[in-house]
């Protein structure tokens, strides 16, 4: 009897203490032991990669537009988003967290760290999709990149995915310069791997393609001043029958249709499919966020400046709020309805902004009449009249941005054109930024913003004091110094 | 599973060997009488016996009290059992006809102890008497009489050591208990166990609307009245049996059993009306206009004033705009609640029977809020032999609580009184529908709601189904061994439902916020099988005696869920989201875990005087990567029962006197099954392809967060037990911190690790208990009960790369929260408020010694807000702490924290003749509250509602009034500062419960064939006293957050409760 109870004591013990017990496998979701194995999950994971980037489309707005002379503030405006409108921009402001960034990153490095890996388990995989997989995740981790060292200036460069904590989350700052080169590189080797279209219009213009690849290597050039690399890829994107320029008369189409034969790059929205943008909301004038600056109204509005075209597609004349993504006909009325309320997408690069990059670089080279070819080619569409030939680089880099002001109103772009500007030549025309961008703050904010910009360290942002707090490694940023 | 199969085999075995025994039989018979009248007696079981005492076969008389037994063996013995009888056991010593005669028994019959020796709460097999660990035994019928809900409101102060807070006033929303303080970040809410069985089920919080909790619905489903007795262990070394899930303390639950005697029943039924302590005094709508009006003013000087306060009579919606509305008075309510109670209970020699109903029904002060209950549970054991028990315990519940589907209370205490309830036309006129305009004065009418009609028109409610079985066999294996197996299994269902008509809020018809109709569902299910082998190697005598466990158990969980999610569905009526509204959201989940623990346990007593107790308890956990799954941890204690020594002797007036020490550690995991894999999960398309992303990562350096304890302690009984002491002093110190949603660098693309181990968190305090019967006679008794207790809580030590700051951002109600070393959980910072500028000139800047600061002009230096905001007359002052003419970040100190210095209570109760009375006191010392309710009303810088201490504000220049309040002004940057200026003492003392109770003597309830009758009467919460201002400084606490604020955020206070008692026994 005792020996049988001990016998079966002895059994229970014997079975349940085995550690497998102890192992159990989520049963509603992956891990990543049993992820990695077929060539649809590394596409669904850069497919994650793009959707992430397409939810960000708010704060390429913002990283964009809030520093820019094109808007005003709204009553409604959240006093963070208020603040770096102002200059009053402060390390614990949420906009100064890179982290959709870098989720952007992790995930386009973990489609390169195991798609290798998967090509060894899946025979279907062909050495073919593979490069074009890894082309595609480089390029979304170079725009990221880009945008951060345009931001920031210097941040941490990390190239591996992050999944364990056995890992070291502590890196420290690598110079925006070398990044900028290296994704350059990098962006150089993958552009014979990249398909030039996909299987459908949406996925040629929604995907990275030779075209995507070639207007974000002229707009680093650009932006690293390399005048003659940014010619040579505009010039490459020029010979590609994919992209035209819209006709005048359906310039909005851009806007309201999507997927344009202008287009180049853009952030996919279909509200059929439950994916909704940010930038209905965000310009809707209900919500009284954003108001024209003066000097959009100046520029846009279509009594003042006679662009009939652009002006009514880009602000709504009756109640002077932002129309681009939140009309669906360049007039006063007709907006934006149920599934389709949300869905306009974002433009990253479209024909006519690397026509005018190209312009841009080529007036630095003294090549005025070619460039202004290209800006009148603009205009002619836009049906303005053509402007004469200004014969000094100033005036000429002036006209240049005044024209993509116009066209590219609202699209996350003119910051970014104010700072190439800026930084042009060693700083030689700080004060024109200054003097554009503090016209558009109340007037009590003006001098003390101005003396704010004065150091060009403060055109960047700080990094967010969570980050810096949470990594010994970091330095902030110069300007910002003060508040550590 | 396993297990269970194999403890199914073992309990056949057990009973196929037991069957074998069997002999040769024959039949006896005979008739029974009653000895005294000589009457036959019909229906009296005549039983067989075998050597174990067990029964093989019986049969009752028959009408005429003859019986026949045909039995197995004739070396059996027989029983011959009657109720109200005295039962008789013989040998059949090969007699074939036996007469009986039985007595009646002439006294009720005592209970006859047939459970255990070891009860199922002391799983080590140590009796209360030799715990040297901290522990205290509440006896639940002390507190009988008493109006609540669980039995943590019951044991309100009534522990040392045990803070428990109501999570709100409205019906169900549970408590929050801690003992000893927070010794982890996160759920700090101890272990409950139910007659043996831990309930550690996480339970969903399913309220939409409020932050209330219920993470301890268990004990929402447990009718009070159930309750024997519950006993707090508050250290490592008392919880160490039931390891990891006990290192947050343990409250030992044991429910009622039957007596063995007569059946007895009990009926009882309550009537309770609750009422809110006093509403915080609003503007009505004039006074509340002219705010407005002086707020636009200040801000922007001659303003266009907004139409609804213009008092404009060809305004459409004049009539609307033209209220004085109450809202909070509109939404809120005296409310009652019914309780009725019936058990029956009682038992024979081999087996007692305890059965009880329940059904609760409270509704809650705040309008559409209830908690109803049905509750039934049922005990059951049997002898099966002399050696052999077998226990089963049977619970089942029903609960159904109501909610709004948004937190109406603080809308009431901010929407415009001037808005009228009811919509009228341009006219004047009624037009039977709610007041719900898509924009009101204070904005969109999806944020502004009326209160009044979501709380009529939506609902949000949680049904709830538990059942739980526990089986239990005991065997004794030898003399000195016995093998105790339990199994139980428990199933927990809930159902939420909250809808939101479009009727209810005002919103376009088109908009997303119409109909929205969510439902969730969960299911909780739980095996667990415990082994358990107590040891008793040598016989008991009077020098040594030598105990020891061995345990195994077992224990596996699922949960699953699913929520659905709809809005826009075509009719304010179509409330099911199922019910094919056109915009949907599922989800839905499935976690599994299991936890495996093993348990070793000595206990070595000499002479009854020293007592030394060794355990070691390991725990295995799924929920941790490999190779950190299993901890050890292990805990010593020792106890000198001094007043046993000789020396002792002359002390006459020293019964008992005990000093104990103990050691040990226990660890703690986590709850979350998945935490430690790197996880990917779909995040929807991009386009029309598939998007599945990485969200976890793997924590592959997870492990047990570890709490080591050192506890003292005294007992002391005196004059014959008549005062009772009891002194405890404690170190808890909390290593391998557990961080939940841990902040790491952003540049990993990730901003949080699910959980992470790091730094050192430390709980040092006292405890002192003394309880004593003043006056003991026949017919007056008195008795007395103080307790107190102090925590200290601090961290010791920080991870590296910690961040320390959570939320730096300063600004209107906004507090800076921190971490610091020395410092407690929940420590809060902010400005030093000094009151209000008289005139600009006067907010001038000065250095340390008072001279004015100059700039470089040699001007004088005015005050600014970060450099920005100029103050000016009528606008608050900050203490500038650094001197640098900014108020800044800079600026914030520490203003206090959360955590009670000070808490127990006292009692006083006394009994004469019939009559009895008890007081129970509950304090809470030495705790800093932040008055959000006041923030929000009382700021003057929006268009919410305020309170009437607004009505002495600052209004013209130069005003310098003691207690002024800084001018109204319309969007002002730092008028409102989180600052001290809302930061109170939390400090009460509150009358908890008081009790009266009369027993109708029996003269009365004999005419009515009744055992007795009790009448009481209970107030709960009569008075407290306090210099808090707002509504009820027994603010709900979050668990959750370890960087928590003790916000008093306008959830419903707990009311006062006047209830009375009919108790009637048969």
């Amino acid at each position: 009897m005792i020996k049988k109870v001990f016998f079966w004591v002895s059994i229970i013990f014997f079975f349940t203490a085995c550690e497998d017990t102890l192992v159990i496998l989520p049963r509603d979701g992956l891990v990543k032991n049993e992820y990695w194995k077929l060539k649809e999950d590394v596409e669904a994971t850069l497919m994650g990669a793009y959707q992430k980037f397409a939810q960000m489309d708010y704060l390429l707005f913002f990283y964009g537009e809030l520093r820019g002379d094109l808007l005003e503030q709204g009553g409604n405006l959240p006093n963070e988003w208020r603040d770096i409108m102002n200059g009053n921009i402060y390390p614990w402001n949420s906009l100064t967290a890179w982290t959709p960034f870098y989720s952007i990153i992790n995930y386009c490095n973990s489609v390169l760290a195991y798609s290798p890996q998967v090509k060894e388990s899946d025979p279907t995989f062909t050495q073919y999709k593979l490069d074009q997989y890894n082309a595609e995740a480089i390029f979304l981790r170079s725009l990221a990149y880009f945008y951060l060292v345009r931001i920031f200036k210097d941040v941490p460069y990390i190239i591996h995915p992050y999944d364990t904590d056995e890992q070291d989350f502590f890196p420290s700052k690598t110079e925006g310069e070398l990044i900028l080169n290296t994704i350059k590189l990098d962006l150089q080797q993958i552009i014979d791997k990249i398909p030039k279209e996909h299987s459908t219009n949406a996925e040629t213009r929604g995907r990275a393609t030779r075209g995507a690849v070639n207007a974000l290597l002229a707009d680093i050039s650009l932006w690293t001043f390399h005048y003659e690399d940014c010619i040579k890829y505009v010039e490459d994107i020029e010979q590609n029958e994919l992209y035209k320029l819209l006709p005048g008369g359906k310039w909005f189409n851009l806007f309201s249709e999507g997927n344009t034969l202008e287009g180049i790059f853009e952030f996919q929205f279909d509200g059929n499919l439950g994916q909704y943008n940010h930038m209905y909301n965000l310009t809707r004038p209900e919500n009284n966020y954003f108001q024209v600056s003066s000097f959009g109204l100046e520029i846009l509005l279509p009594e003042i400046s006679n662009e009939l075209i652009r002006g009514f597609g880009t602000v709504n004349p009756l109640n002077e709020f932002i129309w681009k993504y939140v009309g669906i006909k360049p007039d006063e009325y007709s907006r934006r309805s149920s599934a389709e309320q949300a869905d306009c997408n974002w433009i990253v690069y479209r024909l006519a902004d690397v026509l005018l990059m190209k312009a841009e670089a080529l007036s630095q080279l003294g090549s005025y009449n070619e460039a202004l070819i290209i800006v009148n080619q603009i205009r002619d569409r836009a049906f303005m009249g053509v402007v004469s030939a200004p014969q000094n680089p100033q005036a000429y880099e002036d006209m240049i941005l005044m024209e993509r002001a116009k066209e590219l109103a609202y699209e996350g772009k003119r910051w970014f054109d104010l700072l190439r500007m800026g930084r042009r030549n060693n700083y030689e025309r700080k004060t024109t930024l200054i003097e554009i961008v503090i016209e558009k703050v109340p007037a009590t904010q003006k001098r003390v913003l101005a003396s704010k910009l004065n150091d060009p360290n403060g055109w960047y942002l700080p990094i967010n004091d969570q980050e810096m707090e949470t990594n010994v490694n970091l330095v902030q940023n110069p300007y910002y110094q003060v508040y550590e | 599973m396993s297990d269970i199969r194999n403890f199914l085999i073992i309990i056949s075995l057990l009973f196929l060997n037991l069957e074998i025994m069997a002999q040769e039989g024959g039949v006896i018979r005979g008739q029974i009488k009653d000895k005294t009248t000589g009457e036959s007696l019909p229906g009296v079981n005549i039983v067989e016996l075998d050597d174990q005492n067990r029964i093989v076969n019986g049969r009752p008389s028959d009408i005429n009290g003859n019986y026949v037994l045909e039995v197995k063996d004739i070396n059996h013995n027989i029983q011959v059992s009657y109720l109200g009888y005295i039962s008789q056991t013989f040998k059949i010593n090969s007699r074939t006809i036996i007469n009986i005669e039985l007595e009646e028994k002439t006294e009720n019959i005592k209970e006859v102890s047939i459970v255990a020796k070891t009860s199922s709460n002391a799983l080590t097999g140590v009796s209360l008497r030799d715990q040297a660990g901290a522990v205290t035994q509440v006896n639940m019928d002390e507190l009988a009489g008493l109006s609540t809900a669980t039995a943590a409101d019951a044991l309100q102060g009534q522990v040392p050591g045990l803070d428990i807070l109501a999570a709100s006033g409205n019906p169900g929303s549970g408590s929050s208990i801690v003992i000893r303080g927070m010794g982890t970040l996160g759920n700090a809410n101890p272990l409950i166990v139910v007659d043996g069985i831990a309930q550690d089920i996480k339970i969903q919080d399913f309220n939409f609307a409020s932050a209330d909790q219920h993470d301890l619905g268990q004990l929402l489903n447990i009718a009070p009245q159930d309750i024997k007795s519950v006993t707090v262990l508050k250290d490592a070394a008392s919880t160490a049996v039931w390891g990891s899930k006990g290192a947050n303390g343990v409250l030992l639950i044991e429910t009622q059993t039957g007596a063995s005697g007569k059946i007895k029943f009990n009926y009882e039924y309550k009537f309770s009306a609750n009422v809110q302590p006093p509403l915080i005094p609003l503007l009505n709508g004039d006074e509340y206009i002219t705010l407005q009006l002086e707020e636009w003013h200040n801000y922007a000087g001659i303003y266009d004033i907004p139409k609804e306060i213009a008092y404009d009579k060809n305004y459409l919606d004049f009539y609307n705009y033209s209220a004085n509305t109450d809202w909070i008075n509109e939404i809120t309510r005296t409310s009652f609640t019914h309780d009725h109670f019936f058990k029956l209970s009682g038992g024979s020699e081999k087996s007692r029977y305890y059965t009880s109903f329940n059904y609760y029904k409270e509704s809650g002060t705040t309008t559409n809020t209830a908690f109803r209950r049905f509750s039934v549970r049922s005990n059951f054991d049997y002898r099966l032999s002399d050696k052999l028990l077998f226990t089963i315990n049977f619970s089942y519940s029903n609960t159904f609580r109501e909610d709004n589907p948004e937190d109406i209370r603080s809308m009431a205490y901010i929407k415009s009184p001037n808005m009228s309830v009811w919509e009228y036309n341009e006219n004047g006129d009624l037009t039977g529908e709610y007041f719900t305009p898509i924009v009101s004065y204070q904005g969109s009418g999806n944020t502004f709601f009326n209160p009044v009609a979501i709380s009529e028109l939506g609902n949000n409610d949680i049904k709830g189904n538990e059942i739980q079985n526990n089986f239990v066999v005991e065997y004794d294996v030898l003399d000195w061994m016995k093998f105790q197996e339990s199994v139980s299994f428990s199933f927990i269902n809930e159902k939420g439902n909250r809808f939101i008509p479009g009727s209810a809020i005002g919103a376009d018809w088109l908009d997303d916020s119409i109909n929205v109709a969510e439902e969730q569902n969960s299911m909780n299910i739980r095996w667990m099988s415990r082994s358990q082998l107590f040891l008793q190697p040598f016989k008991q005598n009077d020098i040594h005696s030598l105990t020891g466990v061995l345990m195994w158990e077992m224990e596996q969980k699922e949960y699953d869920w699913m929520t659905l999610f709809t809005h826009k569905s075509p009719s304010s009526e179509i409330t099911d989201p199922a019910a094919g509204s056109p915009y949907g959201l599922m989800r839905s989940g499935i976690s599994q875990s299991v936890l495996l623990g093993a348990f070793a346990s000595l206990n070595y007593k000499f002479k009854d005087r020293y007592i030394i107790n060794l355990n070691v308890r390991s725990d295995g956990s799924s929920s941790f990567g490999a190779g950190n799954r299993w901890g050890i941890f292990p805990s010593i204690s020792g106890a000198w029962r001094f007043s046993e020594e000789s020396f002792m002797d002359n002390l006459k007036f020293l019964n008992d006197g005990k000093l104990r020490i103990a050691w040990g550690q226990s660890g703690k995991g986590i709850d979350d099954p998945y935490a430690t894999f790197s996880y990917y999960a779909s995040s929807g398309q991009y386009m029309e392809n598939p998007s599945i992303i990485p969200v976890q990562i793997e924590l592959a350096n997870l492990k047990w967060q570890t709490v080591e304890s050192w506890n003292g302690g005294v007992d002391l009984g005196l004059f014959n037990n008549r005062i009772y002491i009891t002194g405890e002093i404690y170190k808890q110190v909390t290593k391998d911190l557990l961080w939940e949603d841990y902040v790491i660098p952003g540049s990993s693309g990730y901003s949080r690790l699910g959980y992470f181990n790091g730094g050192q968190l430390q709980n040092i305090g006292w405890e002192y208990f003394m309880r004593g019967a003043v006056i003991d006679h026949k017919d007056l008794k008195l008795s007395l009960s103080f307790n107190i207790s102090r925590n200290l809580n601090s961290f010791l030590s920080f991870p590296e790369n910690f961040l320390t700051v959570r939320g730096s951002s300063i600004g209107n109600g906004v507090y800076p929260r921190k971490a610091e070393i020395g410092k407690p959980i929940g420590s809060f910072y902010g400005f030093r408020y000094l009151g209000v500028y008289p005139t600009d000139e006067d907010a001038i800047a000065r250095n340390k010694n008072g001279d004015i600061l100059i700039d470089g002009n040699g001007d004088p230096v005015y005050m600014t807000y970060q450099g920005t905001y100029k103050f000016q007359g009528g606008d608050a002052i900050y203490e500038d702490v650094n001197y640098d003419g900014k108020i800044d970040l800079m600026d914030a100190v520490y203003l206090g924290d959360s955590n009670p210095e000070l808490t127990g209570g006292f009692n006083t109760s006394i009994k004469y003749k019939q009559f009895s009375a008890s007081f129970d006191f509950f304090y809470r010392l030495g705790y800093d509250i932040i008055n959000q309710v006041a923030i929000e009303t009382e700021g003057m810088r929006n268009k919410n509602n305020q309170s009437t201490a607004v009505l002495h504000r600052w209004r013209w220049y130069g005003q310098d009034e003691e207690g002024l309040l800084p001018r109204a002004f319309m969007n002002h940057p730092c008028n409102n500062l989180g600052s001290d200026r809302y930061v109170e003492r939390g400090d009460f003392l509150r009358l908890n419960n008081v009790v009266f109770m009369y027993r109708l003597g029996e003269n009365i309830t004999q005419k009515f064939h009744i055992s007795g009758i009790d009448l009481a009467i209970n107030i709960r919460k009569l008075f407290t006293i306090t210099r808090y201002t707002g509504q009820d400084p027994e603010i709900g606490r979050v668990e959750k957050d370890p960087f928590w604020l003790g916000l008093d955020n306008a959830r419903t206070p707990t009311p006062k409760i006047y209830s009375f008692r009919i108790l009637l026994n048969f």
